[in-house]
């Protein structure tokens, strides 16, 4: 374990120094960004100004979940986004490498790069939080904004283990790009700006067993809001770092039998 | 003209291509179909005072044909991503030494891609909505001619204001940062998502400014009959207008660009 | 005990046949139709500690396929491999401490950085101990000049400055066993010799034991003690260099500059290979004749200028070996197409 973070913490180092070398997509990148995510937010703005509310939620309140799962996406944007690439590392034989080297194969493939955009949407999503907080007169106890900090770590590691668990079937085929977006579309095209709530069973059930992207923003938030009452699966809230957890367990699994596969295959 | 055709056809046969894609394509289509279909019902329960006057179907029309143009007509992939791809690869000349308008070749390559998309992408998920939805089907032949009209001149339009983005690839070899706001920009100021008759009155000006409304907006109010007689022949014209104006801009900006290009050489 | 040991060795890769005709498409959706590709098939050999082995074959043949089975990244179909007491893929953690790899095709290193970060990183991934790195990394600024661009970013190096610092990089924890698959590949002539300098006197001093795959017959010449042929997956010829000119290059080449050209013999026993302006090859078995009698018989008739004997050159003793294991079999599947499934 103490071995493993000290690898992979001289390779972010390499991975930053990399990302130094092109510092001026860096303010660009942030930029746009910013304007991507405003843009959204203005859509639900005008959406809400005229219907004031959406399933019982209000514009702040959907600028708090937006937020939820963007500070999640962000942190594991900034140190994840890469994996998204496996199929590129195979292909081009990068993966090879990676198994030549003793260390072990997914601490160097997760080490590999960082990026930035990532940082950009960290920083407005903070900033989004903090201005929902004030806007909806939230009053929290002091220990949920520790409560906050763990549930962002899990939203990141959520977003990445359903995304390392999809990529992985790139050890058996060699292609997972059209797997993976069609996916993630349950990410940011459902659950990001929308409560689940609103939606049928079937795909609150997918959202919420199948590819678990509820459990970055939707269920820890209703803890946030207090709103854990107002629906029947309010208890669930507490649950995204376990949820976390089991997939991280689950994806680990499947790379490592990807590996497995891709070492007697070849493909 | 023929060669129009060629150019088309190339860009048709790549994209069909790839089987695995259009499968897992359609299902996230038909899941961005059930995520408008789902919140637009939900408002009308809400607030159905709030849709002055408009109906549930007419809605559900709007949202989901928006949806699907948005696949067709989209601002994330296009004549602007190949220019920009061209260009940071040095091939951009062996574009311009193609015996061909360059303008004219972008339109057919986009043509090809536009229509492909229409077919494969636009058509059978509409069908499955028709299913299972209640939309409105245009019944009068002025407006679906209206909306073909309206349909073709949108693809025009887009393709213009597209190709001039991709000119600023010229500059920058990097469109990164800006494609993120030039697709934001277009997202919320086509009408695309949310209908702009529901956008505050401040807005309003602004979107009448921008060409984005006669992309997204006028196509969609056409079709699900908003926009009927003298407002669907404003609509039209207004989309004309547009049309033209931004190919007399993209010619004078291209002239230059290409010009600069022959004098330094590539 | 050798220190490789290669033992009925055999890969095969299964490929999905597509599907042609009417919704060929549609029907490619559920393909599982497969073809076996045999990429090695059969191969033994064992390589002494200290040894420089150069393994040789046509495109195709097999040779990558089989270093990274040796490597640890591919497990066999069939078949073992003992390195060093290991059998790579199942202690694969272990076998590469004791291996450095280079691929000539694609950088080990981190292209967007100086060189000398990437050795940082190296070090951690290998757990160099400091006095080790710095000694290494000493000798190889001495023997490489890696001072020269240690501070560039790889992507910035030519070609041989990359080739140079990726055999830096894969020797830096002193392993017993170096892997180079085409490490020559597209480098310059002076830039090929400053290369093989340095393998070779990586392999004296240090008793590195070395197993290179290429398509230039000067670095199997120049470097190896020895050399395996191999082509569709079996060994063709596994000797020293020496062995195969006279096993399979009896003949020999006397060219002569003749005063009164055009040449104008027939001798029995001899072969006009060439004739250019006043010189002439003859080929002759050496087996049977020795070159000063077909000199003598030559100069029965003409005036001899000048006259030397070329040895056969390994180059074309190898294509003869390529050709003759082609004319025999077909290729069995070389008209398998691959299925893109994307
Ligand atoms: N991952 C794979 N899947 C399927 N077939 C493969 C794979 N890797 C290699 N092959 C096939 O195995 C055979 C041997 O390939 P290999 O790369 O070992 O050849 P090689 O001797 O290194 O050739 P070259 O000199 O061109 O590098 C080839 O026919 C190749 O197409
Ligand atoms: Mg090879």
């Amino acid at each position: 374990m103490r071995e493993n973070m000290t690898i992979y913490l001289t390779m972010i180092r390499a991975a930053v120094l990399t990302r130094l070398e092109y510092r001026a997509d860096f303010v660009m990148g942030i930029i746009g960004v910013f304007i991507l995510n405003a843009g959204t937010l203005a859509t639900s703005w005008v959406l809400l100004s005229r219907f004031q509310n959406l399933h019982g939620w209000t514009f702040w309140e959907i600028v708090f979940l937006y937020n939820m799962w963007l500070l999640g996406h962000g942190i594991r944007a900034v140190f994840f986004r890469h994996i998204n690439m496996l199929e590129q590392f195979i292909v081009e034989g990068t993966f090879d490498q990676i198994l030549t080297r003793p260390a072990n194969p997914l601490v160097q493939f997760l080490g590999r790069e960082v990026h930035y955009l990532g940082v950009g949407d960290v920083l407005l999503s903070v900033f989004m939080l903090v201005l929902a907080y004030h806007n909806l007169g939230l009053n929290w106890p002091w220990w949920m904004f520790g409560w906050l900090i763990v549930i962002a770590l899990s939203s990141a590691v959520v977003e990445m283990a359903i995304t390392l668990l999809l990529v992985s079937t790139s050890f058996l085929t060699t292609r997972s790009r059209a797997l993976v977006n069609s996916a993630s579309l349950f990410s940011w095209g459902v659950v990001q700006q929308y409560p689940v709530d609103m939606f049928g069973k079937l795909l609150r059930n997918i959202v919420t067993i199948l590819l678990p992207f509820a459990f970055m923003n939707y269920y820890p938030s209703l803890v946030f809001l207090g709103k854990q009452d107002v629906v029947p699966w309010g208890f669930l809230t507490w649950y995204a770092p376990v949820v976390a957890l089991i997939l991280l367990f689950l994806a680990i699994s499947m790379w490592n039998y990807g590996i497995k596969r891709y070492q007697s295959s070849g493909s | 003209m023929s060669l129009f055709w060629i150019f088309s056809r190339q860009s048709f046969y790549q994209q069909s291509a790839y089987r695995l894609n259009f499968w897992l394509e359609i299902a996230g289509v038909m899941l961005q179909i059930y995520v408008v279909y789902k919140l637009w019902n939900v408002l009308f329960e809400q607030t159905p005072q709030s849709f002055g006057g408009v109906s549930l179907p007419q809605m559900i029309t709007y949202a989901v044909l928006g949806m699907l143009i948005g696949s067709i007509l989209n601002t994330g992939e296009g004549v602007h991503t190949y220019i920009q791809q061209q260009v940071r690869m040095g091939q951009i000349t062996t574009d311009l030494m193609k015996p061909v308008d360059f303008i004219v070749h972008m339109m057919a390559r986009d043509f090809g891609s536009m229509i492909t998309r229409l077919v494969f992408l636009l058509v059978p998920p509409l069908a499955i909505s028709y299913l299972l939805f209640d939309m409105v089907i245009p019944t009068s032949p002025l407006r679906i001619f209206g909306f073909v009209v309206a349909l073709a001149q949108a693809w025009v339009i887009l393709f213009f204001c597209n190709f001039m983005f991709g000119l600023i690839s010229f500059k920058t070899l990097d469109l990164m940062g800006f494609s993120f706001t030039y697709f934001a920009l277009v997202r919320f100021a086509s009408g695309q998502i949310v209908p702009l008759w529901m956008y505050p009155d401040v807005l309003q000006p602004v979107l009448n400014f921008l060409p984005f409304k006669s992309v997204f907006y006028t196509p969609l109010a056409i079709y699900n009959g908003v926009l009927t007689s003298s407002s669907m022949w404003t609509a039209l014209l207004t989309q004309t207008a547009w049309m033209i104006g931004l190919f007399v801009v993209a010619r004078l900006i291209w002239g230059r660009i290409h010009n600069s290009l022959i004098v330094q050489g590539g | 005990m050798a220190l490789i040991e290669v033992n009925h060795l055999r890969k095969e890769f299964k490929r999905i046949i597509p599907k042609t005709g009417f919704l060929s498409g549609i029907r490619n959706l559920w393909n599982t139709d497969t073809h076996t590709h045999v990429a090695v098939d059969d191969i033994s050999f064992k390589v002494e500690e200290g040894e420089l082995l150069g393994y040789i074959g046509p495109n195709g043949a097999g040779k990558s396929t089989s270093i990274k089975m040796l490597t640890g990244i591919l497990v066999p179909t069939s078949g073992d491999v003992k390195i060093a007491g290991l059998t790579p893929w199942k202690d694969r953690r272990a076998h590469t401490q004791n291996i450095g790899v280079v691929f000539g095709q694609k950088t080990q290193l981190w292209w967007d950085i100086p060189v000398i970060e990437s050795f940082r990183v190296l070090k951690t991934i290998y757990k160099i101990p400091d006095e080790l790195y710095t000694k290494n990394l000493n000798q190889f600024r001495e023997l490489l000049e890696l001072d020269q661009f240690e501070n560039t970013p790889v992507r910035q190096l030519s070609l041989g400055q990359r080739m140079r610092a990726d055999l830096a990089a894969a020797l830096l924890h002193d392993p017993k066993i170096l892997f180079l698959d085409e490490p020559t590949i597209g480098v310059d002539v002076l830039a090929k010799e400053r290369l093989r300098t340095f393998i070779k006197e990586i392999n004296r001093t240090r008793g590195v034991t070395v197993l290179l795959t290429t398509h230039d017959m000067q670095d199997i010449e120049k470097l190896c003690h020895r050399m395996a042929i191999i082509d569709d997956g079996n060994i063709l010829y596994d000797g020293s260099i020496d062995a195969l000119k006279s096993k399979f290059g009896n003949e020999r080449t006397l060219v002569i500059e003749l005063d009164d050209a055009p040449y104008r013999l027939n001798l029995p026993g001899t072969r006009i290979l060439r004739e250019e302006g006043t010189r002439v090859w003859l080929a002759f078995n050496r087996d049977q004749f020795s070159a000063s009698d077909i000199m003598m018989r030559v100069a029965e008739h003409h005036t001899i200028r000048d006259l030397t004997v070329e040895e056969p050159e390994i180059e074309s003793i190898v294509r003869e070996i390529y050709e003759g294991s082609h004319s025999g079999r077909k290729r069995e599947d070389e008209h398998v197409p691959v299925l893109d499934l994307q």
